[in-house]
């Protein structure tokens, strides 16, 4: 073995990933010792033998069992820490102190006093505790659902009920996957993005959906039309044995389209003839006019339709997403951006996440014990064979042993499992 | 690649306090906020690092067995130890990457030794559990030199060293670069360079004994 050889075998395999074939290199390479060359061979097998990769429809099938095997265990983790909801109110409670804390008018000062104090008679009977681990079909579920009104309701910016109400869809969603986790059939409304969807069978944040044939579909065209992935849905249904919902109705709630601005007043639009409510919460970019084409997201309600946001088609934009921007689900972007660059609608900053994590630093220690890892802990797959030689950080010592140069000739090694 | 703000979104949009997971303020950065997010077991976090990972633990394990429905399992299975390494406490720390990879690897060489340990075996037969059961025997695919050959090439990989294994894989399977092989085992690049190529004329004796 010489440099010059392992130059040319690493050459070859550079060229090969730029595209060049590797047979040009080999016929380059004429120079080389014939054993060079049969290496240079052997990694054009070795070139071949590693294009397989994993099709969409493998992904989905190992992403769908891996979220159902998540809610089973997150489901178990609920229950074994009896704390952990309580403990999510009770930071809910605190960002709507330091978010009350802003704000300057006197009016909304006493309108958070007065909330507060509903909120604390409230929390003093111990039933908002108790109510907050229930799930739907549980007797305290009405209180749980009661108290999260109120609290949107005492709420006197429309930023943090924005964030309240997303927290509060999320959680719909949480409380389906324990359902399904702890096998139980209830009838269940949620809502959340359609990440897949095919002839009988939907995904929605996670959740495998069942059509039926007399699965009702309420959205601006006719059938599942409109109904495409990235859209926001709202499932009602009933969790079923199969480790997902059966849907009855499902309502298109959040979508976006391209038209013509026709009219423009101070509480509404109408955009190709399509009447659009305006609220505080609605983003609209300056100057357009009647006559302009515009893109707009819009909300639908059972009470009507709202624009989420109005942009001028003509222009690029990019609206913060509520959903993770990169690779959580490539086909939100794809979708969403036939026209436009914009994903899902929602108004949740950097800032705001900075702000969380500066300002809840107490229950740090809390939970420290448990999620400290296991400083020597091997993963679960290294349980029944000896260490191998990737670089352990936490664990050197079995890198050391592990040495390549010291083991040249393999080991066979007996494990459980290899034993008849 | 996932930046750190991005991760921060999903945090928010899940309402995961970060500081549940006992991480912060100690560290910040994507891998470990990537950590901490799947520590919450959130289905979007799992989704996320699902679609990230897959492809390459499925690559990694597609290289080594023959038949594709073997390397799904695999690689599904890595994901299943992962969520359960996680819900005992016991997952990875700071390189979930290298975590996945060094699992796949495991779970290959448990594979090869369940069909090596079986004592009625016979060589010809070893070779036969490692061909794809479910095609037809006229198979074309079974029929070329092109699919012996690289099924030959396979059960030659599988007798290397470990260490020969995990270069030849994450090289060719993997397709990394010599820098990122290093860094994910933890070696000089000039040490793989050297493992490399003693591996491939390892490999190219044993192909021309199996020729023979």
């Amino acid at each position: 073995m010489n440099q010059r050889e392992i130059d040319a075998l690493e050459k070859c395999i550079a060229q090969t990933k730029a595209g060049v074939p590797i047979e040009e290199c080999i016929n380059q390479s004429v120079d080389l010792p014939p054993e060079t060359i049969g290496i240079l061979e052997t990694a054009r097998d070795l070139m071949s033998l590693g294009e397989n990769q994993a099709s969409d429809e493998l992904m989905k099938r190992s992403l769908t069992q891996l979220l159902s095997q998540a809610a089973r265990l997150k489901a178990e983790k609920n229950q074994a820490n009896p704390k952990h909801m309580p403990n999510s109110l009770v930071v809910r409670i605190r960002e709507f102190l330091q978010g009350g804390a802003s704000f300057r008018p006197l009016i909304s000062r006493m309108a958070l006093v007065l909330g507060i104090t509903a909120l604390l008679i409230l929390l003093s009977g111990g039933l908002v505790i108790t109510s907050a681990e229930s799930l739907p079909g549980d007797s305290l579920y009405p209180v749980k659902l009661a108290v999260e009104d109120i609290t949107v309701y005492l709420v006197p910016s429309s930023e943090i009920k924005q964030k309240y109400e997303v927290n509060y869809s999320q959680q719909r969603v949480d409380e389906v996957n324990q359902l399904i986790a702890l096998k139980r059939t209830q009838q269940v409304s949620f809502e959340g993005m359609l990440e897949e969807k095919s002839l009988a069978n939907w995904i929605v944040s996670g959740i495998p959906i069942t059509i039926q044939d007399n699965t009702t579909f309420v959205g601006e065209l006719k059938g599942t039309e409109s109904f495409v992935t990235g859209s926001m849905v709202e499932v009602e249904g009933i969790t079923n044995s199969q480790g997902g919902v059966t849907a009855n109705e499902v309502h298109l709630r959040q979508y976006q389209f391209n038209g013509i601005v026709e009219k423009i007043d101070k509480n509404s639009w109408q955009i190709s003839g399509t009447e659009l409510a305006i609220t505080p919460r609605t983003q609209i970019e300056e100057g357009i006019k009647v006559g302009d084409e515009v893109n707009v997201v819009i909300r639908s309600e059972d009470n009507g339709l709202s624009a989420l946001s109005i942009h001028n088609a003509a222009t690029p934009v990019t609206v913060q997403s509520k959903e993770p921007t990169e690779s959580s689900d490539p086909t939100v972007v794809e979708d969403l951006t036939e026209h436009r660059n914009i994903e899902t609608y929602e108004a949740i900053t950097t800032n705001n996440v900075e702000h969380t994590i500066e300002s809840n630093p107490t229950s740090h220690d809390e939970v420290q014990a448990t999620a400290e890892p296991n400083a020597g802990g091997e993963p679960e797959g290294s349980s029944t064979v000896e260490p191998t030689e990737i670089h352990d950080p936490e664990n050197p010592e079995a890198e050391a042993s592990a040495s390549p140069e010291m083991h040249e000739t393999p080991e066979p090694t007996q494990s459980p499992e290899g034993t008849p | 690649m996932i930046e750190m703000s991005d991760w921060q979104s999903l945090a928010i949009y899940n309402k995961i306090d970060l500081h549940h997971t006992g991480v912060y303020p100690r560290r910040m950065s994507a891998d470990t906020l990537e950590i901490d997010l799947l520590n919450t077991l959130d289905p979007q976090a799992i989704t996320v690092i699902h679609n990230r990972y897959y492809p390459e633990v499925f690559r990694f394990a597609r290289f080594r067995v023959s038949d594709e429905v073997t390397a799904e399992d695999i690689a599904g299975d890595v994901f299943m130890h992962l969520l359960e390494a996680v819900h005992k406490g016991r997952g990875p720390d700071t390189n979930l990457r290298g975590w996945l990879i060094r699992t796949t690897a495991n779970l290959v060489n448990n594979h090869f030794r369940k069909i090596y340990n079986r004592p009625k075996d016979e060589p010809a037969e070893i070779l036969e559990n490692n061909t794809d059961l479910f095609l037809a025997q006229n198979d074309p695919v079974i029929l070329t030199d092109q699919a012996e050959r690289l099924r030959q090439l396979q059960m030659a990989i599988d007798e290397l060293t470990d260490a020969q294994k995990l270069v030849i894989t994450l090289r060719f399977g993997n397709r990394l670069s010599l820098e990122e092989t290093a860094a994910l085992m933890g070696r000089e690049t000039n040490t793989i360079k050297a493992l490399q190529y003693r591996a491939m004329q390892a490999l190219r004796r044993k192909l021309g004994k199996e020729m023979i």
